[in-house]
């Protein structure tokens, strides 16, 4: 019966990444573009209303972006690290840059 | 004007229906022979992005959005007749023409 | 790699997909009925059946007019507000706010709908929603807080938007077999009708959801704003420089300097017709008249307005007028996402498109559902997840047309004396949707889906009499007189209740279950 434990084991060890995939993608997305467009919105060199709406309007694709690339990379641990990297990355660069949150 | 924009349109995706195998034995019982169907493609291709230039040139901007409708309409149109009866297609395709030569007349004259 | 990558898109198609698909067909539903909110609101009004198509030509008069009116019965309001009739609303709203009380933030509003010509209140004006119902479900959801239902239906229109591009990404074949449609082949034709409404209308689709998100962008991502802006105040000036009002001098105005702002708006302006004229703080010297133009098929969604000082009648500033790139991105979009712009032609062809994306929505829900059907032994009883989805297929699919058409009942029954009339109309909506649901949960089968048909076919056949009963005029009388708009939602009626026919007959006859599918259509109907 070893057999039948392991698929058991495999299962729910793929529900549960498939669970924290969904979660890394919906928050994870979320806050990559927040931060992302918050970046264009602050230092696209024009007048800052048009920056703010450039960056709105663009800035959404972030999120689906993320979304078919946290689903799409094979690897889970790539794409939890890489989803934390990037996060900090953003983060450290929004705050270099005076932008707040 | 309108006329002739959906037309156009429509034409460029009879076009496209056509080119593809299947469709092209359903409706004139043989197989596409040599590359008949890349000519239909390009003409296709031609014939689309003359209507998308036509109804901006008179339209604008809004002429674009109308376009992307025109588009729509014209797929569902043919959708249609494929499930239903392929064998209205000829007869759609003089239809088409002879309303193009039409609204080409009336758009000319008037 | 590739492989796993495919398989990943399809798991996330289907599942995204799923878990808001019903909700998105109340958005889509709603919002495809809001492409026609304006004529859904005249059908509701039959006072305002008869006015005429007005002629922007007496723009001048009918603002005049309003004026001499408003000082007659609100001299002492805290600003007026004129909506002049537009081709696709006839009659004038005048609107106007009090000055607010003590603690209050702002005054008591009063709005009244006249005939634009003789200024004379409409008779047997009824209290309806109307058209409006629809828009604000398409956005504000109902019994709930606006700006949660806003972050819901942000989030399920952030889905939607994944759920279009990885079903774009793993669907490669749908380019390929554009035009097929084969009918009667059980899962595979409705993997085809899936195909093909989600094609035909794809580039509607995609902009459609992501303008969506841009009309609620503010609220969806706040924190761009808060990088070069201070506050919301700062921001609000800068977008909006004409809500900036100046102090109060507390002298009275001595005259209104209503023409000199017109002749110089007409002149300047191309004679553009006017919209909206909106005179702030009327009766003291700080006054200001803004006029707002007519922007037409301008793919913008602010109209031109411009601002004169009501004492002196001086351009003060002017709004919209020209716009930078970003605007006219921003303002594109959004005039894209209402089709505010568009006439008649361009109307039908957006109510089609969004036709189009509710079928998409309705097949993909039901496909999940049949797939799992098939897949069930022979005695195996379904689950409670297969149940629960197919109880909200039939509920919300055939639940919401049923609502709808019960709601227009409603408009044309309910006395027009009844107190809180509107909300009554609203409450019909969804008691009837409600029963159709708990009667989806009790049984959700073909006799059940059928039994739904005939009962939507049945009530949309009606509508068209009820109202002939009810008012007068009727779908020849209309014919006649060329009243389209009121034509046109007659025989949509008929329509959609033929569609529902064909639905319940269809259902009836293919009782027999198809032919095991071959192993190819298998392997495509896993997509």
């Amino acid at each position: 019966m070893p057999n039948q434990d392991n698929t058991k084991i495999e299962a729910a060890l793929y529900k549960s990444q498939v669970i924290s995939r969904f979660l890394i993608a919906i928050i994870g997305g979320y806050f990559v573009t927040v931060m992302a467009s918050s970046l264009l919105a602050l230092t696209l060199p024009i007048k800052r209303l048009d920056a703010l709406l450039y960056a709105l309007t663009t800035g959404i694709l972030f999120y689906p972006i993320t979304f078919i690339w946290v689903f799409g990379c094979r690897s889970f641990r790539k794409v939890l690290l890489s989803m934390i990297g990037v996060l900090c990355i953003l983060y450290g660069t929004l705050t270099l840059l005076g932008g707040k949150l | 004007m309108q006329w002739l924009i959906f037309l156009f349109c429509l034409l460029a995706f009879m076009g496209f229906a056509i080119a593809k195998p299947n469709h092209y034995k359903e409706v004139l019982g043989k197989r596409p022979k040599g590359n008949i169907t890349s000519h239909l493609n390009i003409a296709s291709w031609l014939c689309l992005i003359g209507s998308l230039i036509l109804s901006i040139v008179t339209q604008g901007a809004y002429g674009s959005v109308q376009f992307i409708g025109y588009m729509t309409v014209a797929v569902l149109l043919l959708v249609a007749i494929f499930a239903t009866k392929p064998h209205y297609f000829r007869s759609l395709f003089y239809l088409v023409s002879f309303s193009i030569v039409l609204c080409s007349l009336y758009w000319i004259i008037i | 790699m590739r492989e796993s990558f495919f398989r990943g898109m399809t798991w996330l198609h289907t599942w995204v997909g799923l878990l808001v698909c019903w909700l998105l067909f109340l958005i889509f539903f709603a919002g495809t009925a809001s492409f026609f909110r304006h004529e859904i609101s005249l059908w509701a009004q039959p006072a305002t059946h008869h006015l005429p198509q007005y002629n922007h030509a007496f723009q001048q008069q009918t603002v005049t007019k309003s004026i001499e009116r408003f000082q007659h019965i609100a001299p002492t309001a805290e600003s007026w507000r004129i909506e002049l009739p537009t081709e696709r609303r006839p009659s004038l709203l005048l609107m106007y706010s009090e000055k607010p009380e003590e603690g209050e933030r702002r005054g008591k509003r009063h709005s009244e709908y006249l005939d634009p010509i003789t200024l004379d209140a409409l008779p047997e004006f009824r209290d309806t929603k109307g058209g409006n119902f629809f828009y604000r479900l398409h956005f504000d959801l109902h019994y709930m807080n606006a700006i949660t239902a806003r972050w819901i239906v942000c989030f399920a229109t952030l889905f939607m938007l994944i759920a279009l591009i990885s079903g774009v990404v793993i669907h490669k074949r749908i380019f390929k077999d554009l035009f097929q449609f084969r009918s009667k082949k059980g899962l595979r034709s409705w993997l085809d009708a899936h195909n093909v409404s989600s094609v035909i209308a794809l580039p509607f689709h995609i902009m459609i959801t992501y303008t969506g998100l841009v009309t609620l962008i503010f609220m969806l991502l706040p924190q761009p704003a808060q990088q070069r802006y201070e506050d919301k105040q700062t921001l609000r000036a800068e977008r909006y420089p004409l809500l900036a009002t100046a102090p109060a001098t507390g002298l009275p105005l001595q005259e209104l300097a209503l023409n000199k702002a017109l002749d110089h708006y007409y002149t300047n302006s191309g004679n553009a017709p006017l919209r909206r004229v909106v005179i702030s703080s009327p009766n003291d010297a700080s006054a200001t008249i803004k006029l707002y133009a007519n922007a037409g098929r301008a793919v913008q969604d602010d109209p031109p307005s411009w601002m004169y000082n009501a004492a002196s009648g001086e351009l003060l500033k002017t709004h919209n007028v020209t716009l930078s790139g970003a605007e006219n991105l921003y303002g594109g979009m959004i005039a894209l996402h209402t089709g505010r712009l568009a006439e008649p032609t361009l109307r039908w062809l957006y109510f089609i498109a969004g036709l189009a994306g509710c079928v998409m929505i309705a097949t993909g829900a039901v496909m999940w559902a049949k797939r799992l059907r098939q897949k069930l032994k022979r005695d195996e009883k379904p689950g409670f997840g297969l149940k629960l989805v197919e109880s909200l297929n039939l509920g919300t699919i055939m639940g919401l047309p049923a609502a709808t058409a019960a709601f227009f009942y409603a408009n044309r029954l309910l006395p027009t004396e009844l107190v809180a009339r509107a909300d009554k109309e609203v409450l019909v909506f969804f008691i009837v949707w409600a029963i159709v649901a708990i009667a989806a949960c009790y049984k959700s089968d073909r006799l059940a889906w059928q039994l739904t048909a005939k009962v939507n076919a049945l009530a949309w056949a009606g509508l068209p009499v009820v109202s002939m009963l009810t008012i007068e005029g009727n779908l020849v009388s209309y014919l006649i007189h060329k009243q389209w708009v009121l034509f046109g939602f007659d025989a949509l009626a008929i329509g959609i209740a033929v569609s529902f026919l064909v639905q319940a007959r269809k259902l009836g006859r293919s009782q027999v279950t198809p032919a095991a599918p071959s192993r190819r259509s298998q392997r495509e109907v896993k997509i």
